[in-house]
């Protein structure tokens, strides 16, 4: 941020329909801050974890519109840059996924409850196109319907919830809290690990006390 | 120039796999390392506050410029605010806030979160190394408790290093309880790595993503309670005071209609996190936007005690190199796998797992005697050697570290083959508001959890601390938040503590053209909109 940018050649770039000369080596959000263009709603950790700084990007001479995360991104001459509203949490299909985890139903059962048009999936591939991390959004989707629920959420490890896989289902299923939903009931059901139950005991009966 | 270092291309050239690497024999005080190198231990790095309840108290001198600038809130504009009211306004969405909001929801208050980015966005997302919890039968709560308070220097509150590390394993099975998952070892035990400056191996974690993990289910957990509300993009911009001085709520900017409103609260939970976004000293940080003291400025112009300001934590391994990734954090868990640390002449020259600000120092150290690694810009780093701990521990990276790999790919380095080049990045704000057990403020009706309240970590905090401060904490203050008493009758909100703030400061003769709290750092380009 500090970079002085004396002789370096500028780079033009479209971000939402509005051409910019920014500095070239930089990623979308530091190139942005650079030439005086506000952003802050949009920009959070800066190491593609927070999901807030998703862009559709369309590099020169490329047919394809690409989901990308504008902090993981580097500025290139030509490309064109859109940041999308956040509104899927304002969504309809969002409002009625409401649940509490629980052990009285079974876990697969209490998914299609909560996330009933997962079942609608027409396998269109638009999630996965849309991750910007590179997940098998529709696979953890397959895997769901075929109630695989612990499969389904590993293959999530990486998911930062940015929504793009909500964005693109054109059956309004909200796939990355599909697979919050499966990861979560996963870690819920298991038993407690033999090492921390056994610490939780031995603090029950009260041998671990503090001395100073 | 005798102290140049050696240049990035000639020390990339030079360097080579070596097992095992040669370490010189160090002879020297942890203490004298500090005094001469650290950035907390130099002579300009503290002023005394000369306003405001630590009056006299040292505290950095860009931090002193902030709590004693001036705020651009005035009578006008809470009259023409928007008026809401809540039970429990939780100001901040990271772990702790999250916690808090959970928690006072559970008994029964209605809860409303204020977050300056969206719900979630914080430096807790970012968390790699882990947290601590001692569960092991080698290893005991005593041990957890002397290694918080020995590594911090001994400044830390007993009583609440205390209770923290024996809520430890509790907050592990409420986070579980809440969908989170750890690593676990094949016979279904939690995994542990041992962090810089501890005995035992402590550290839980879920690859080098515990801290997505964990606000991945924090959120949704908040999310899908009924009885919490979120304000995105609505920063807290002054706390309010009623007729008894007490804290009952705040004014929140909306940025997204540059609107006003007073949330009218029983209690008010401040979990704003740290100011690393201030880069103290000129330093790289390795925090998110957002981090930039606000919760600092609002609590001391309220009248709460604040402590430890002249004390930050400068993590030892910030990425050097790209200039465009500088201050990029790597986590503590790969020199707790086994990376060494390596200076241009090949050597090790520090125990990696010392106390963080110990090795930070030494790298400084490094640097400025002419053993470190020179960028074009000037600035120096040293060696995090990844191909060596590769070679003894093939597949190590993948399997553990997939937020580090992702970062290398991002870097242009192949870190199973080239060493990463590294520098001490500004991480963490040791101190700040002064809180007892239950997270009660010296202000009734202002608690405070996470990184914004001090007193836990003393002078440095070790890996994995943060965390479990943040859940632990954060609980508390939820309940706490929860079962408060307001005075009855309290019915009117006022700036009357700003009006005494600012009397003070004109009195003291401090002409301040600063304005706080920043909110955002100046090169992400934020003006408040006009009412």
């Amino acid at each position: 941020m500090t970079n002085t940018a004396t002789s370096e050649q500028c780079t033009n770039i479209t971000v939402n329909g509005t051409g910019l000369a920014v500095s070239p080596g930089h990623s979308l959000i530091q190139a942005l801050w650079k030439t005086g263009h506000p952003l802050f709603k949009r920009a959070s950790c800066l190491e593609g974890v927070c999901g807030s700084c998703r862009v559709m990007v369309r590099y020169a001479d490329e047919p394809e519109v690409k989901m990308a995360l504008a902090c993981q991104t580097k500025v290139e001459s030509g490309m064109q840059v859109v940041f999308p509203q956040h509104l899927e949490r304002q969504s309809a299909a969002l409002q009625t996924h409401r649940y509490q985890l629980q052990s009285s139903i079974p876990a697969d059962q209490h998914l299609h409850e909560v996330f009933p048009e997962t079942a609608h999936c027409r396998h269109c591939h638009g999630c996965t196109v849309a991750c910007p991390k590179g997940i098998d959004v529709e696979k953890g989707i397959t895997l769901a319907n075929d109630n695989e629920l612990t499969a389904a959420g590993d293959l999530f490890v990486n998911c930062v919830m940015c929504d793009l896989c909500v964005t693109s289902c054109p059956e309004d299923i909200a796939p990355n809290y599909v697979a919050l939903f499966a990861r979560r009931t996963t870690a819920f059901n298991k038993p407690l690990p033999g090492n921390l139950a056994a610490r939780l005991q031995a603090l029950q009966r009260g041998e671990l006390k503090i001395e100073y | 120039m005798a102290n140049d270092g050696t240049p990035l291309d000639k020390a990339r050239q030079a360097y080579r796999i070596e097992l095992p690497r040669p370490q010189r024999p160090s002879v020297e005080d942890p203490q004298a390392l500090l005094h001469a190198y650290h950035p907390d231990y130099a002579s300009d790095s503290r002023v005394t506050l000369k306003v405001g309840v630590n009056r006299n108290d040292p505290c950095h001198p860009q931090l002193a410029a902030l709590l004693q600038s001036d705020s651009s809130s005035n009578d006008q504009l809470l009259a023409n605010a928007n008026h809401i009211e809540t039970d429990v306004l939780v100001i901040g969405s990271g772990g702790a806030g999250c916690a808090a909001a959970l928690i006072a929801a559970e008994n029964s208050a209605e809860v409303l979160i204020a977050t300056k980015t969206r719900l979630g966005d914080s430096n807790t997302v970012m968390a790699e190394g882990g947290i601590q919890a001692s569960i092991n039968p080698n290893d005991t709560p005593q041990a957890h408790f002397e290694e918080t308070l020995q590594a911090g220097h001994h400044a830390g509150n007993k009583r609440l290093v205390e209770q923290m590390v024996l809520d430890g394993p509790d907050v592990i099975r409420w986070l579980i309880q809440q969908g989170m998952q750890f690593d676990v070892d094949q016979q279904g035990n939690l995994c542990t790595r041992r962090a810089g400056g501890t005995s035992a191996d402590r550290v839980l974690y879920y690859r080098d993503y515990t801290g997505l993990e964990m606000m991945r289910v924090l959120r949704e957990a908040v999310r899908n309670h009924p009885h919490i509300n979120t304000a995105d993009n609505s920063p807290a911009v002054e706390l309010l005071s009623n007729e008894a001085g007490h804290c009952g709520g705040a004014l929140l900017y909306s940025i997204d209609r540059q609107q006003y409103t007073v949330v009218k609260a029983k209690s008010v939970v401040l979990a704003s996190g740290g100011l690393g976004r201030m880069h103290l000293n000129g330093f790289p940080t390795s925090n998110h936007v957002g981090a930039t003291g606000d919760g600092l400025v609002l609590a001391y112009r309220l009248g709460a005690k604040l402590q430890t300001l002249d004390s930050f934590q400068y993590h030892p391994t910030g990425l050097a190199w790209p200039q465009t990734l500088a201050g990029t954090l790597i986590t503590e868990g790969i020199r707790s796998a086994g990376a060494q640390l390596v200076n241009s002449r090949g050597e090790r020259f520090i125990d990696e797992l010392a106390p963080r600000d110990v090795v930070s120092a030494a790298i400084i150290r490094e640097c400025s005697e002419g053993r470190g690694i020179r960028l074009a810009s000037g600035r120096q780093g040293v060696w995090l050697d990844t191909p060596a701990l590769e070679q003894q521990q093939p597949g190590m990276l993948a399997q553990r570290f997939p937020k580090f790999l992702n970062l290398c790919d991002k870097a242009g380095i192949n870190p199973h083959h080239a060493p990463l080049l590294i520098c001490p990045t500004l991480h963490y704000q040791n101190g700040g508001v002064v809180i007892n057990e239950h997270c009660e403020t010296t202000i009734p009706g202002l608690y405070c959890a996470g990184e914004v309240s001090g007193g836990i970590h003393g002078k440095n905090r070790i890996m994995g601390n943060a965390l479990l401060e943040i859940i632990s904490f954060g609980r508390r203050a939820g309940a706490a938040a929860a079962a408060s008493h307001p005075l009855p009758h309290s019915r009117e909100l006022t700036l009357a503590h700003l009006k005494r703030f600012r009397r003070e400061i004109a009195n003291s003769g401090l002409a301040s053209d600063q304005s706080g709290p920043l909110l955002f750092p100046h090169y992400a380009n934020f003006t408040r909109g006009a009412m």
